[in-house]
């Protein structure tokens, strides 16, 4: 089961989505982070630990630094989301036309 | 999970007993006719929902205080085989009038020999949302009803 609660939480931040953002164009190391950013190399790290935490961004070792892209996990909300929404949609779509079929049929 | 997986189309099809002429006229004229109200994208509750039938027409819903909300536009308008429509709600879960960030979902109308319709759509590209992607599933958990919904989905599953 998906958890919400930490996602929406990291994405509360603008620093946080800034990464974000900063990432979703490739995978960067902290520093590289920073250089782009107003905030300190720690309050990156910080910012870091709760995307990491939220499963938005996965790390990987790269000799002494860690390097940080963004995880797809996140994105399978949104496609679950959708999925749900187009899939009632097309049920009650079919529901209509059913309905819709029938009333021709009885027309004199 | 491999991004791939995550960002691959969202695809759901349906049969229906009319015409493709018929099928697709009630899926874009008459949309406010059969579309679940409780998937909405504003904070009021929607009166109707619409979708402006060519090329370039908007896909919006009126709430009940009056306010419109857009949910993207008509790419390509093709009666009775089908329509391409852009889908433009950003990380705020609001519109976002820069295309470039919209995915697109396709219905297409394909006549059977029973006389009937098979009914498809893909929604794609969702790559397009960029970070925005995580962002709507955080709307998406928080507001409109959708938790309720995407539980019942996890129950299912």
């Amino acid at each position: 089961m998906i958890q919400f609660e930490p996602i929406f939480d990291a994405l509360g931040d603008p620093s946080r989505r800034q990464i974000l953002d900063l990432l979703a164009s490739g995978p960067r190391g902290v520093r590289q982070l920073s250089d782009d950013m107003p905030v300190s190399r720690s309050a990156v790290s910080q910012h870091l630990k709760v995307l990491k935490h939220a499963n938005l961004v996965t790390d990987t070792a790269d000799g002494t630094r860690r390097i940080y892209r963004l995880n797809a996990d996140g994105f399978e909300v949104l496609r679950s989301y959708l999925d749900i929404m187009w899939r009632d949609g097309l049920n009650a779509f079919a529901q209509a036309a059913r309905e819709h079929a029938t009333a021709e049929k009885d027309k004199p | 999970m491999t991004t791939t997986d995550a960002l691959a189309p969202v695809r759901h099809s349906v049969t229906v007993p009319l015409d493709a002429e018929k099928a697709f006229e009630l899926y874009v004229d008459r949309f406010d006719s059969w579309w679940p109200h409780e998937h909405h994208i504003g904070d009021a509750e929607p009166d109707r929902v619409v979708i402006e039938g060519k090329a370039g027409g908007r896909i919006y819903e009126v709430g009940v205080d009056g306010s419109e909300c857009d949910w993207g536009y008509v790419k390509s308008y093709d009666p009775p085989i089908g329509f391409v429509a852009a889908w433009q709600l950003d990380a705020q879960w609001e519109f976002d009038a820069d295309r470039s960030k919209a995915s697109e979902y396709e219905v297409t109308f394909e006549p059977q020999a029973d006389g009937g319709t098979l009914v498809t759509l893909e929604h794609r590209n969702f790559e397009n949302h960029g970070v925005g992607g995580a962002s709507i599933a955080a709307a998406v958990a928080t507001g409109n009803g959708w938790p309720g919904l995407l539980q019942m989905y996890a129950e299912t599953a």
